[in-house]
C-alpha cells in the first residue's frame, strides 16, 4: 500500500468511527483533520421506509406476511 | 411530494440509495430478494424502476431519474443466454454516461455483478478494468457480493445471519404473492411490501436501528 493510500485509509477509518459515535450528524460526511471524507452513514428503518414512501398499511401487510 | 420524488426535483443523489438494474424473471427472484435483504441489512435503500408508476412519461425517463437520484447503481450482467437481454448493459451505459458527463453524478459508484468468472471480458469487453463481483447464481454469494462491495466494515452483519434473514424473507415473499394473487414479485406494490418486510426483519435481527 502506498503512503498516500495508508493516510487516506486511516482518515477514512477515523471518519467512520466519528460517524458511529454520532459526532458527525450530517449525511455521510465527516470532517477529520480538516479533510472532508465521505462515508455513507447507514439509514435507519424509518429512513428506508420514508425514502420509498411506504405507507403504514403496506408495512402492516409486510408484518402479516412475516408472521404468517 | 413524496421524499423519493423530491430527490428528483432537487437533483441531489441519496448516498444510501442503491439502484437495482437486474433481470426481472422468475429464475432471478431468489437473487433479487437476496439483494434486497443484503442492502437493507447494511442500511441501504433498494430502489428499482418498478417503484414509480407509469404515467405516460416512458420507462427510459424513469430509469434516468432513478440512476441520477441514487449514488450507487448495481448492474447484474449475468443474463447472456439466447435471446440476450440488452436492458442491463444499456442501463449500465446510461449510468456510466451520467457519472462521466453530469457534474452532480461525479460521485456515482457502479457495482457490477456476474454469475461466471472472466465471462464479462468476452461479453462486454468495453468494461475492461471493472471487476464484477461473482454470485454464481447463489443467493448466499449474492449477499456476500453486496456486503463486500457496499459494506462499511466493522459494523456490517455476518453473511450467515443475512442468509437466515433471506430465508425468512423468501417465505414472506411467497405469502405476499399468495395474498396478492400474483405469480411473481415484480410489481410496484409487492416490491414496496417486500422492502418493508426486509426492513422490519433487519430491525428484528439487530442489523439497523428502528
Amino acid at each position: 500500500m502506498r503512503k498516500t493510500n495508508v493516510v487516506h485509509h486511516l482518515i477514512k477509518k477515523a471518519a467512520k468511527r466519528s460517524l458511529k459515535r454520532g459526532f458527525a450528524r450530517c449525511q455521510g460526511t465527516a470532517f477529520v483533520r480538516h479533510r472532508r471524507v465521505h462515508v455513507a452513514r447507514p439509514s435507519t428503518a424509518r429512513e428506508i421506509l420514508d425514502s420509498l414512501g411506504i405507507s403504514p398499511s403496506e408495512v402492516r401487510a409486510a408484518l402479516k406476511a412475516i408472521d404468517a | 411530494m413524496a421524499p423519493a420524488l423530491s430527490r428528483f426535483a432537487t437533483g441531489r443523489a441519496d448516498p444510501t440509495a442503491v439502484f437495482l438494474n437486474v433481470p426481472f424473471d422468475d429464475q432471478y427472484e431468489p437473487l433479487f430478494i437476496a439483494l434486497i435483504a443484503a442492502l437493507t441489512s447494511i442500511g441501504r435503500k433498494p430502489w428499482c424502476v418498478l417503484e414509480l408508476p407509469e404515467h405516460g412519461q416512458g420507462r427510459l425517463i424513469r430509469i434516468l431519474d432513478h440512476i441520477k437520484a441514487c449514488q450507487v447503481s448495481l448492474h447484474d450482467l449475468s443474463r447472456v443466454s439466447s435471446p440476450p437481454r440488452f436492458n442491463m448493459p444499456f442501463e449500465l451505459g446510461l449510468a456510466y454516461a451520467q457519472k462521466r458527463y453530469l457534474r452532480s453524478a461525479r460521485k456515482h459508484s457502479i457495482v457490477l455483478l456476474e454469475s461466471v468468472c472472466h465471462r464479462l471480458t468476452r461479453t462486454l469487453s468495453d468494461m475492461a478494468g471493472f471487476d464484477p463481483a461473482i454470485h454464481s447464481n447463489s443467493p448466499r454469494r449474492a449477499i456476500l457480493c453486496v456486503l463486500d462491495s457496499l459494506g462499511t466494515g466493522a459494523t456490517d452483519p455476518a453473511v450467515p445471519d443475512v442468509y437466515r434473514m433471506w430465508k425468512q424473507l423468501m417465505k414472506a415473499a411467497r405469502q405476499l404473492k399468495m395474498t396478492a394473487g400474483q405469480d411473481d414479485i415484480y410489481s410496484r406494490s409487492l416490491f414496496r411490501k417486500l422492502v418493508a418486510a426486509s426492513t422490519e426483519l433487519s430491525v428484528r435481527y439487530g442489523f439497523i436501528p428502528r
